[in-house]
């Protein structure tokens, strides 16, 4: 007896640039090119039923908070309807807005993968050619087909697939260049490889027992600052005169100087702050801080934007960073 | 040239043999088959170079020449492998048997069958014959298939009968085993024959 068709809902939010020889028409740059674009990937049909929404093109402005919220309306509205969900997402912002889908889709159902072309529209004719060699011809093309097949048999969770690794997005970091798998994860956050098939671990199959729920509640005006310890706390001084509603600090270096902790001490009694760094032992060291050392610099922000939409409270708000959401807390943590 | 031989449902008795006969002759073929074991171990690549590849981000299918798969039942993997197929436009066969879904599968395609795809039914007796030809898939001079399904009958002598059946007793081998070996021993080392070949192959 044969198995149902899969229908596969494609939510295109850029990242589709083509690698073909010629370099003409290989993109979505209006809704009018979905489906010429998508005629030109016939081999997704032999897998599943694909439906496009447009949201937006290449060209286009940068992606932003709203945009992930329209789409992740798509997803929540037609949850029943489609066996899983692939965004088709620029590589720039890819990890942000993975992470925010995340936090607004609870205990998902069904699979969401992200997925892309590392190709900006446009390239010159020789670069075009450089890359077209490196990928041998394959790019979107080839994750996509990977994209479908996660997305009819895959993990229910918001995922990230470039080359030949799956992994979970709100752990997963982005490699440097132009690396065929552009996304990689701490070891348990890996949720399959490719081979001449997808292997996903069975622990990653399970589905939740809770319902799915939709919470789009995100703060947007969020700033965020790179913080060296040699940086005078005059920046932190500028930010917070632009009076945002959310600060995130991002540690680059293992120390805060002196100065530098005393101003966000006294910041902090006037806006929501939160301090991320990748030194596990800072936080002992200053426990009068909200420090986050157990999430990636992305899934922090989307999920602090996250916690401040739905509580301007910040003892809560410092109970829904240390709780886990979507299993976006490393082991180690 | 290396295949991908996909066999769904290994892990079925009954499935094992005729795999195993699918998979002995696309080697008589000529064709170095490689195979994904139940424990998702890959048989006919080496792990260094699969790590390699796994590095690399590039899927292993990228360094097979063709892909054949069983496709009598259905199977999620099969539309997977066909897409990378298309893709990748490898020379594909699919064999099956009565009742498959293949030919829908690729007709949603939306277009003609590519000539790279092969979808043939088989049974024992023509299952050489369709390798022979997804063989030529690849290339390989049809005249020169290495596949033995070109029938020939040959009178011998009672003394010639008597030594063959010597020969081969107590050894796995037919008589025609054993012929088909000696004759191959004999191209091999017929320089003019090889010198004719290359000849050929420039021509």
């Amino acid at each position: 007896m044969s198995t149902p068709r899969k229908k596969i809902a494609l939510i295109i939010l850029g990242g589709t640039v083509l690698i073909e020889d010629s370099p003409e028409k290989n993109a979505v740059i209006t809704g009018r090119d979905v489906t010429p674009w998508l005629n030109k990937i016939p081999e997704v049909n032999i897998i599943a039923e694909v439906e496009p929404f447009f949201i937006l093109g290449e060209k286009e402005t940068e992606v932003n908070i709203d945009h992930w919220i329209k789409a992740g309306k798509i997803v929540a509205n037609h949850i029943r309807e489609f066996d899983g969900f692939i965004v088709a997402h620029h590589t720039s912002s890819l990890l942000y807005g993975a992470c925010a889908f995340s936090f607004m889709l609870q205990n998902l159902p069904k699979p969401v993968v992200f997925t892309g072309s590392q190709i900006p529209v446009n390239l010159g004719q020789e670069a075009n050619k450089k890359l077209f060699k490196k990928y041998k011809g394959l790019g979107i093309k080839a994750n996509l087909i990977n994209a479908i097949q996660v997305a009819s048999h895959g993990p229910a969770e918001v995922s990230i697939i470039f080359g030949n690794k799956l992994v979970r997005a709100n752990q997963a970091i982005k490699e440097k260049g132009l690396n065929i798998n552009l996304f990689d994860a701490p070891a348990p956050a890996v949720l399959g490889n490719i081979d001449f098939g997808i292997k996903i671990e069975d622990q990653n199959i399970k589905k939740a027992r809770v319902p799915f729920a939709f919470k789009p509640d995100f703060e947007k005006k969020v700033s965020v600052v790179s913080l060296y310890q040699e940086e005078s706390s005059d920046l932190l001084e500028w930010v917070t005169n632009k009076k945002p509603k959310g600060l995130v600090i991002q540690m680059q270096q293992s120390s805060l100087s002196q100065s530098q902790i005393k101003k966000i001490t006294e910041l902090q009694k006037s806006i929501a702050l939160v301090v991320h760094t990748t030194n596990p032992f800072i936080k002992k060291e200053r426990p009068n801080l909200l420090i986050v050392d157990y999430m990636t610099p992305e899934a922090t922000l989307m999920k602090f934007m996250w916690a401040l939409g739905r509580t301007k409270n910040m003892k809560e708000i410092k109970k829904i960073l240390e709780q886990g959401i979507a299993k976006e807390i490393g082991e180690e943590a | 040239m290396r295949v991908y031989f996909f066999r769904p449902e290994i892990n079925q008795e009954k499935n094992r043999p005729v795999y195993q006969n699918i998979a002995k002759k696309l080697e008589a073929a000529g064709l170095m088959v490689i195979t994904k074991e139940e424990d998702d171990s890959i048989f006919g690549m080496e792990e260094r170079e699969i790590a390699r590849i796994q590095a690399s981000g590039e899927s292993v299918l990228n360094y097979v020449d063709g892909i054949v798969m069983e496709t009598t039942a259905d199977n999620p993997e099969i539309g997977y492998l066909l897409a990378h197929a298309v893709l990748q436009k490898k020379p594909t066969l699919c064999l099956y048997q009565k009742g498959s879904l293949i030919k829908k599968t690729l007709g949603r395609l939306g277009q003609k069958i590519p000539d790279f795809i092969k979808v043939m039914p088989y049974q024992e007796e023509e299952l050489e014959k369709t390798i022979a030809e997804y063989v030529q898939l690849f290339g390989m001079d049809p005249e020169l298939s290495e596949v033995p399904n070109i029938k020939f009958t040959l009178r011998i002598s009672k003394k010639i009968s008597h030594f063959l059946h010597w020969k081969i007793n107590n050894t796995k081998k037919t008589k025609a085993d054993f012929l088909r070996e000696l004759i191959e021993e004999i191209i091999k080392k017929d320089e003019k024959y090889q010198k004719y070949l290359i000849q050929r192959k420039k021509n």
